[in-house]
């Protein structure tokens, strides 16, 4: 009797000292709050709304900075990446091709004293990491690098477009300067060809400062138009997509020319007609569960790879379709997100 | 008379068993249908108002996003998809506020359909209404006056009830069949002892006072044949005491040579008028009934196996089709014609050694051995892979199948006196043909329902329950004796063979019949019907329409031939029958005509059956009256083999040049036309008067 309550009294022991460890090691692995550096084109987005919703439901305490930079600076980029350094993050979350670039340069022309090579980075909404040199192999990135691109894979966007309306002559306005723009056109050329559709592609031409003139839109527009195109293409190009959206989609409701987008904001926002993407709040928890995985899983950036989500959300600006008097079928309409107004 | 008595009273109970069972069953499937039919009107009604009215979501989302109703897109893909996905939908409609159809898939909407058409009575939207045929479902639609339409077939219910009706039906009919069987085997256990208690009596009333019944068992037949048993043990006992007494006295009397020589006498006179021998201890011939399988037993375990072989018939031509891959060198047809073909082949030339090994091994074993290989061959050939192995796993089943047939003939003829021989050999064709009536319905079924490799298992299992069961009723025996027979046989056999009436016989009734068996009924027929789209357990359904024709009507015609004496007429009208029986091939109308073949061609054959084998007996007994009438069956159910042999390639040859149906009927005019050489070849200018003995029947 008094040997079997000694080893009741062991085991309950031995259970109270397993219950006491299990906390103790909870908060060894939460030894934040970690600081995590923003840096953003702009104002925050859907994205880092998604980002942040993920770590406060994981009850992991961050510390959110965002790099403040002298706009008088000569290098503008020597300068972002100084101001990172100050804010000496844990880990540096960038937004899109651009900012991506200018903070961690290309795999095979980085600079430890331009770029952030010491300190992990996750970016974001990066169409191509491959194709705009981020990275070699998406599978084993190989440097402090990893993230989440947002874009479909382009036979997936195509067929969508497809399924909406037979196409046997696509347009396709880009601007020149942005790398991820011209490696989806050439892509597209190829797949164009493949599926038996000819492509009508026109680069938005420079202006004298060098940058892209958005005050020809509507003639480019117009000319692709005329020339027998069925639907316009707006790929992942911040100038065409962003910056030029409404006088784009404006024009092409005027040659009543149907567009199709592989972003969110010019269907949401502006008179695309339709468009395929990954919603900027998944992409962005998305992204945050890659900075988890460095942050408290502790593992190296290189070997974790990037990926794209495999759910796409279809967004339909029913106005601009009964405007075009071009309807979607049933079945698109069926798993369609519909903008109404 | 005391047999006859016993056998009456074991079909009396077979019949008595088989009516209740049936009216019994009758009832239940009757009323399990009615609530079939009650429940699966609205199980359909349902299916097709849930997709109608998913559909009609779709439909009014586009509607409220601003769509006008003409101006939908994608209607037409949506209405093709549900349809394929929903074979009973009959056809779905989109309809506009005037009743234009605007889009429609499926058949053709019925008239009617108009919303509002007859003096603005609009069809009750959310209920099912019949137009010409047609179960019409309307829900309306969120635009003015549309609506969208479901249909459904009106006869679709109909036909679903009358195929669970036919399941039924067949295994009633099977399941009478299978009850028949089992009242007869336990009556013919105990009409087993009874005759050998008979036959005791029989000897014991001639003044034969030796041997035993060596029966066991406790019930009252047991008891009987104990007492029986302890009778005759007391006489042998008195026997041994008379023997000694008279030994005894023989000592006293010794020197005396008259008296010992009258003892002697009296003592031999005793032993001869009762059958005592006072060399033995009067027992040696003892326990005969218990030494040989009881003919009951044999007809359950060739039934069993039988039946396995037959759950493959109705679908044996299609796993071949679905297995084989294409070979350049062999026609399709032809592929499926090998395997077919090679069985019946193994299965004929296994029969000889069967029949030595048997002899020499004993019955027991050579049926184990059989058992196992057809098991074996039956699981091998579910999971086969090509052609080649196909036909090796078939032979293998063949060598089974060959060697349990040849034990279980062996155990009849071990257990019969040539007296008793033809009705021991009707109980092993019983067993046969009840395996021919049950096997294919049951088959087709079960491989409808779980796929036909599985139904191979299920074979499998049968032959090894047929193992084990021989393992446990049948007497360990151990034959040293050969019997006669052998070479001697061999000779009798070519010696018939060339005889011309007897050739013109086997050539023109023996050999077409069996070819018509095999190349109709279990080569086109099931290709035929496949084709036509039937299924498995349809296919199985067909045969067994055959089978049921056979033994209804083969009895009556045995009869019927013995009463007339009439032989050849029989033949060829069976014949001609077969000629007669493909005609509805010619008309239209799918599994009907093939199933009105199968029953024309079942009473075809029963016309032939049992006055062929009468008339091949006689015609050899007339050619030479001292030949045996085991050789002359068995020289005649080889050659017929012949028929069975070419009937898988003939219909493969002829199905190349012409449709599975063409075929057939090309078949039954070959027939018809053996039929019509048979007479003119066949001179029975001798006609048989005397009166034939009872015939022994074999399956087809």
């Amino acid at each position: 009797m008094t040997q079997l309550s000694r080893r009741a009294a062991l085991s309950a022991f031995g259970a109270g000292a397993a219950m006491a460890v299990a906390p103790m090691h909870l908060v060894l692995a939460q030894s934040g709050p970690y600081r995590i550096c923003f840096v953003l084109p702009g104002e925050e987005q859907q994205t880092e709304v998604g980002f942040r919703d993920y770590f406060e439901r994981r009850s992991i305490e961050i510390e959110y900075h965002r790099p403040a930079v002298d706009d008088e600076a000569e290098d503008r980029q020597l300068a972002i990446n100084r101001a990172i350094r100050r804010l000496r993050p844990d880990l540096v979350y960038t937004w899109g091709t651009p900012t991506t670039l200018a903070v961690v340069g290309t795999f095979d022309g980085a600079y430890p004293e331009r770029h952030i090579t010491d300190l992990p980075v996750v970016f974001c909404t990066v169409t191509d990491p491959v194709g705009s040199r981020i990275v070699r192999d998406l599978e084993r990135p190989g440097r402090n690098v990893t993230g989440v691109s947002h874009i479909p894979p382009l036979p997936v966007q195509i067929n969508t477009m497809r399924a909406y309306r037979q196409v046997e002559r696509l347009a396709v306005i880009y601007n020149p300067l942005e790398t991820n723009s011209v490696l989806t056109v050439e892509r597209l050329e190829r797949l164009a060809g493949e599926l038996g559709m000819t492509l009508i592609a026109e680069r938005v031409p420079l202006g004298i400062d060098g940058r892209p003139d958005g005050s020809v839109i509507p003639d480019l527009v117009a000319d692709v138009a005329a020339r027998g195109a069925e639907f316009l293409y707006i790929g992942p190009d911040t100038f065409v997509a962003v910056t030029s959206r409404d006088v784009l989609t404006q024009a092409a409701l005027d040659h009543r020319l149907p567009t199709f987008s592989a972003t969110e904001s010019i269907v949401r926002r502006s008179q695309a007609l339709f468009g395929l993407f990954s919603s900027s709040l998944s992409v962005g928890r998305f992204c945050a569960t890659k900075a988890e995985e460095i942050l408290v899983g502790g593992r190296d950036p290189a070997e974790i790879p990037i990926e794209t989500l495999r759910r796409f959300s279809l967004l339909i600006n029913m106005p601009v379709a009964l405007e075009l008097e071009v309807y979607p079928p049933l079945d698109l309409l069926n798993l369609a997100e519909i903008v109404t107004g | 008379m005391a047999d006859r008595a016993v056998d009456r009273l074991g079909w009396g109970m077979a019949a008595v068993a088989a009516v209740m069972l049936l009216a019994a069953a009758a009832t239940v499937s009757y009323l399990a249908w009615r609530v079939m039919d009650l429940a699966l009107i609205p199980e359909l009604e349902r299916k097709g108002e849930t997709l109608g009215r998913s559909i009609t979501l779709m439909v009014d989302r586009g509607l409220a996003a601003g769509i006008p109703l003409d101006g939908l897109v994608g209607v037409d893909t949506v209405f093709e998809r549900e349809l394929a996905a929903h074979p009973d939908i009959a056809y779905l409609a989109l309809v506009d506020g005037n009743g234009n159809a605007l889009v429609h898939r499926g058949v053709d909407v019925p008239d009617g359909i108009r919303p509002g058409g007859e003096a603005g009575v609009g069809p009750a939207a959310g209920e099912w209404r019949v137009l010409s045929g047609y179960q019409d479902f309307m829900i309306p639609l969120a635009a003015d006056g549309a609506a969208l339409h479901v249909g459904i077939e009106a006869d679709l219910i109909d036909d679903m009830a009358r195929d669970v009706l036919f399941d039924v039906l067949s295994v009633l009919a099977v399941a009478c069949v299978l009850a028949v069987e089992l009242i007869l085997l336990a009556i013919g256990r105990t009409s087993a002892r009874l005759r050998a208690i008979h036959a005791l009596a029989d000897r014991a009333a001639a003044g034969d006072l030796s041997g035993a019944v060596g029966v066991g068992g406790r019930d009252s037949v047991g008891r009987l044949a104990a007492w029986c048993d302890g009778v005759l043990a007391a006489v042998g006992r008195a026997h041994q005491g008379l023997v000694e007494k008279v030994a005894q006295a023989r000592e006293r009397v010794a020197g005396d040579d008259g008296m010992l020589d009258r003892l002697s006498r009296l003592l031999a006179e005793v032993e001869g008028r009762y059958g005592l021998d006072s060399g033995g201890d009067g027992k040696a011939e003892g326990g005969a009934g218990g030494r040989v399988a009881d003919p009951a037993s044999v007809r359950l375990l060739i039934f069993i196996v039988a039946f396995a072989e037959e759950l493959s018939r109705p679908f044996f031509p299609l796993y071949v089709r679905a297995v084989a891959a294409p070979t350049p060198w062999l026609s399709e047809d032809m592929a499926i014609a090998l395997p077919m073909m090679m069985f019946i082949i193994v299965w004929a030339v296994s029969q000889f050694p069967g029949a030595v090994w048997s002899d020499r091994i004993g019955r027991r074993p050579v049926f184990a051995a059989g058992a196992l290989a057809a098991a074996a061959g039956f699981t091998l050939t579910a999971f086969a892979g090509g052609l080649a192995e196909l036909i090796a796993y078939r032979s293998l089943t063949a060598v089974g199948y060959g060697l349990v047939l040849i034990s279980c003939q062996g155990m009849i003829i071990d257990g019969t006196t040539a007296g008793t021989r033809a009705t021991g050999m009707a109980t092993l064709v019983g067993g046969l043909l009840a395996a021919g009536v049950c096997g294919p319905a049951l088959g087709g079924v079960i491989a409808a329902h779980i796929g036909q490799s599985s139904t191979f298992l299920v074979a499998a299992a049968l032959a090894l329950t047929a193992l084990v069961l021989a393992m446990a009723v049948l007497p360990a025996d151990r034959r040293t004796v050969t019997r006669g027979g052998g070479r001697g046989s061999w000779r009798q056999g070519v010696k018939l063979l060339r005889s011309a009436p007897f050739l013109s016989l086997m050539a023109f009734s023996a050999i077409p019949t069996k070819l018509a068996a095999t190349a109709l009924l279990f080569y086109l027929l099931p290709l035929m019907l496949a084709g036509d789209g039937a299924t498995t357990a349809d296919i199985g359904r067909v045969q067994l329409l055959y089978f049921l024709a056979f033994i209804v009507a083969a009895p009556v015609v045995a009869r019927a031939s013995d009463r007339l004496g009439w032989r050849r007429a029989f033949l060829a009208a069976g014949g001609f029958g077969t000629t007669i029986a493909v005609l509805p091939l010619l008309l239209p109308g799918g599994v009907w005509t093939a199933a009105a073949c199968a029953l024309l061609f079942g009473m075809a054959q029963s016309l032939i059956s049992a006055p062929q084998l009468a008339l091949v007996v006689e015609t050899a007994r007339r050619l030479d009256p001292g030949v045996s009438e085991g050789v002359v069956v068995a020289t005649f159910r080889f050659i017929e083999r012949l028929g069975s042999i070419v009937a898988p390639a003939l219909g493969a040859a002829l199905a190349m040049m012409m449709s599975y149906r063409e075929a057939s009927v090309g078949i039954g005019v070959l027939i018809g036309a053996a039929a019509l050489l048979l007479l003119v070849t066949f001179r029975a200018a001798s006609a048989s008067t005397s009166k034939p003995r009872p015939v022994l029947e074999e399956t087809p």
